[in-house]
């Protein structure tokens, strides 16, 4: 998913060149297909959209509701389309969708890319910490801390603002967890999650409300006329008294949203009006180039570890005993069938529930999974290298009274080595680039560092292009080693 | 310097070796002969430790080898391996090191020998075996006669007392055969004692003091070569030589 991120970018740069594609209005397009298409993350979870659990394949929750009645207005249907949630904005300007409804607050960043409606929901920004927490009782307590919030959020916006080393993540329960075991000091996030994935756990509390934030309705910025029968279909949904009915039954109504009914065109533009202004910088740059370190720190450290240990692993499998000639032989199988992503959850997340003492900072976890996983590999091309150094070489090491591990140090590996290393140099392309999916466990890459500028800039364009920059200046030294390595073993000296 | 007794070697069930025995005294220059798939390869690996067997003993020197892989057997290889050399019919030279490297390899990681006085070692060897001019070319670049006489120096480094050589002819032309049977006449009189598997009988005769006929396993005829090319004893030696 994350490696998505660069292709959707491409994909955006090409229909930015191109320019608009859809021609007339976007209502009348909408009303004469009969259908408002809305986009959504059904991971989300409740009480957004999300699958009935006793009807699976039925999408339920309060924007489900919401999306149901403004389309009613219309006299159309609503038709939800599953998107990734951290993609909402880009996919709706492909035209994915007409409309994206899915917990999408208003920040000034998303204000300069897309066009809000009116709010449909008001939520309070929440400060989680520890029970036993004591330093911490306001936003101005966190600077310097590590904080939790999900990426790209009114949060994060709020958190970078008072200088606290803010920790990204992609899912809801993480922060929480995390949190729990000490790897960050707080999260602030809105109500809805904090209550519901935060506060739930007799080790959490709540230290502050932090600020109010809006759930609005985003348009592409070009769908004037649909943004405004949206926005008008919206406020009389709201003061019919529809929408608190709609919020009451996902118990999520509460006093605060008697606002929504008395809001104004006025309102909405006071809301919306502070679009921040930020453009790619020098100190961007700085931070792409920090990025590209934590990329290469990441992917070297992983490499070395997965060639070490996929020596291990080959040497096992050939010399070892059989009963643990098979465990390394497991052990491959294992890492090779299945996902990294999920090998690199269970290390930093599921260890840390198993016990406090296996407990790992996100950079080692990141290195140690990366490593686990390549090691499989390499073990593997290892082996190959091995079975092409003829026998004969290890016999004449025998003859000449050389030890088994004698001879495997100063015959065996070093031939195969050479055998392997085109192998090894284009898995470690490959790896670097897998790098990036080590972001879902809060590791702040290449990758990352591109989606996050990209949402704060409003454009994929540069940021984009420098990411991609940034790659083929690592891995292009890295393909020219591997073609000449190759050529060198094809038997020049 | 060295008995083998009653040696019984059995692939899969089947006897490659049947019960073979005999004596090489020190110096002396022995060739192992008979006909392909007579058992000559399998009996030198034998004798190496290279290969287990089935039955009987191999002394050589003091190290007496059984059947089996005790302790005790991994110490007698060791110490066969300490005292007699081996050149393979192939040679093996480890193909990631020069020429001078093979020879200094197992002095240094092996014995233990100071770099510096290997290398000079390794010098005075390649230039014996007349290598001196390519002993930075790696084994790939050296002709088959080349990478012999590099395999026979790597095996003088370890200073054995023994050598046992496999099919050394296979790779040489005549004028090339000529030069080894001189090098080994060499180090056969600063006694060397010499066991060499080949089905070359002019080199044999050029060379060696006795010759074992090896067919099927066994020892079917054993003595001094000149008189064996001339009157063969047994009929399967007849046929052999190619004198039906
Ligand atoms: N590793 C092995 N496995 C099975 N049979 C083998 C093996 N090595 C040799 N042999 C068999 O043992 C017999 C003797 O082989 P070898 O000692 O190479 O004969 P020679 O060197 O006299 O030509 C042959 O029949 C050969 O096929
Ligand atoms: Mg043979």
């Amino acid at each position: 998913m994350k490696r998505l991120s660069l292709g959707i970018a491409l994909v955006l740069l090409a229909t930015a060149c191109g320019g608009d594609s859809s021609t007339g209005s976007a209502l009348a397009r909408v009303r004469a297909s009969g259908v408002l298409r809305w986009g959504g993350d059904v991971q989300g979870g409740e009480p957004y959209a999300f699958e009935d659990p006793s009807h699976p394949g039925r999408l339920v929750g309060f924007e489900v509701e919401l999306a149901d009645a403004i389309a009613r207005e219309l006299h159309v249907r609503a038709r939800f389309v599953q998107n990734d949630w951290s993609n909402l904005v880009p996919s709706l300007d492909r035209g994915s969708f007409d409309i994206a409804l899915n917990g999408l607050e208003v920040t000034p960043a998303r204000s300069g890319s897309v066009t809000f409606t009116r709010p449909y929901y008001i939520f309070t920004e929440y400060l989680v910490v520890r029970a036993d927490e004591t330093r911490i009782h306001s936003l101005s307590d966190l600077q310097g801390r590590r904080v939790g919030t999900l990426a790209s959020s009114l949060a994060w916006d709020m958190l970078r603002n008072v200088g606290a080393d803010v920790v990204p993540y992609e899912g809801v329960e993480e922060p929480f967890q995390d949190l729990e075991h000490g790897r960050t000091d707080a999260v602030v996030l809105d109500d809805i999650i904090a209550t519901r994935y935060g506060l739930n756990r007799p080790t959490l509390k709540l230290a502050a409300q932090v600020g109010d934030g809006y759930y609005s309705i985003a348009t592409r910025q070009n769908d004037t006329d649909l943004a405004r029968a949206i926005d008008q279909a919206l406020a009389r949904i709201t003061r019919s008294g529809e929408l608190r009915r709609i919020l009451a039954r996902s118990h999520i109504d509460s006093e605060k949203q008697a606002r929504l009914a008395t809001w104004t065109d006025q309102d909405t533009r006071d809301l919306v009006g502070t679009h921040s202004a930020s453009h790619m910088s020098g100190a961007h740059v700085w931070l792409f180039i920090e990025g590209a370190g934590t990329t290469l720190l990441v992917s070297t450290a992983a490499m070395l570890l997965a060639i070490t240990l996929g020596l291990g692993l080959a040497l096992t499998r050939r010399y070892a005993p059989r009963p643990v000639a098979l465990l390394a032989q497991v052990y491959v199988e294992l890492f090779r069938g299945t996902p990294v992503l999920l090998q690199l959850y269970v290390i930093y997340f599921g260890l840390s529930n198993l016990s406090p003492h296996l407990q790992l900072a996100a950079l080692p976890a990141a290195i140690l999974g990366l490593g686990l996983n390549y090691a499989a590999y390499e073990s593997e091309i290892y082996r190959a290298g091995m079975d092409a150094v003829p026998q004969g070489q290890m016999d004449a090491a025998a003859a000449l009274n050389m030890s088994q591990w004698l001879a495997l140090r100063r015959i065996l590996i070093p031939q195969a080595l050479r055998v392997a290393l085109p192998g090894v140099t284009n898995d470690f392309i490959a790896l670097l680039k897998d790098s990036s999916l080590v972001s879902v466990i809060t590791v702040v890459e290449l990758t990352k560092r591109m989606t996050i500028t990209a949402v704060d800039v409003r454009s994929w364009f540069l940021p984009g292009l420098l990411c991609a920059g940034l790659y083929l200046a690592m891995s292009y030294p890295l393909s020219r080693l591997s073609s000449y390595l190759e050529k060198r073993l094809q038997g020049e000296p | 310097m060295i008995r083998v007794d009653s040696l019984v070697k059995k692939y899969g069930g089947r006897a490659v070796l049947r019960s073979v025995t005999f004596d090489i005294p020190r110096g002396q220059v022995t060739a192992l002969v008979g006909p392909s798939g007579g058992g000559k390869s399998t009996l030198l690996r034998c004798m190496h430790g290279l290969e287990f067997f089935d039955g009987g003993t191999v002394k050589i020197d003091h190290a007496e080898l059984t059947p089996g892989t005790s302790r005790k057997n991994r110490t007698a290889i060791s110490a066969i391996r300490a005292t007699a050399g081996l050149v393979f019919q192939q040679w093996h030279l480890f193909a990631h090191m020069t020429a001078l490297e093979n020879v200094m390899e197992a002095p240094i990681q092996v014995q233990g020998v100071q770099p510096d006085v290997a290398l000079r070692k390794a010098r005075a060897l390649m230039d014996k075996v007349g290598m001196s001019h390519r002993e930075n070319a790696l084994p790939r670049r050296l002709s088959g006669g080349e990478q012999q006489r590099v395999a026979i120096a790597r095996a003088l480094a370890m200073e054995p007392k023994v050598l046992f050589m496999d099919e050394p002819t296979s790779a040489l032309d005549p004028q090339r055969v000529g030069d080894l049977v001189e090098l080994l006449r060499g180090l056969a009189s600063e006694g060397l004692t010499l066991a060499m598997v080949t089905h070359d009988m002019r080199f044999v005769v050029d060379l060696a003091d006795r010759a074992i006929v090896l067919s099927g396993g066994e020892i079917i005829e054993d003595g001094p070569p000149k008189a064996m090319l001339a009157d063969p004893k047994d009929a399967r030696t007849r046929a052999f030589l190619g004198l039906d």
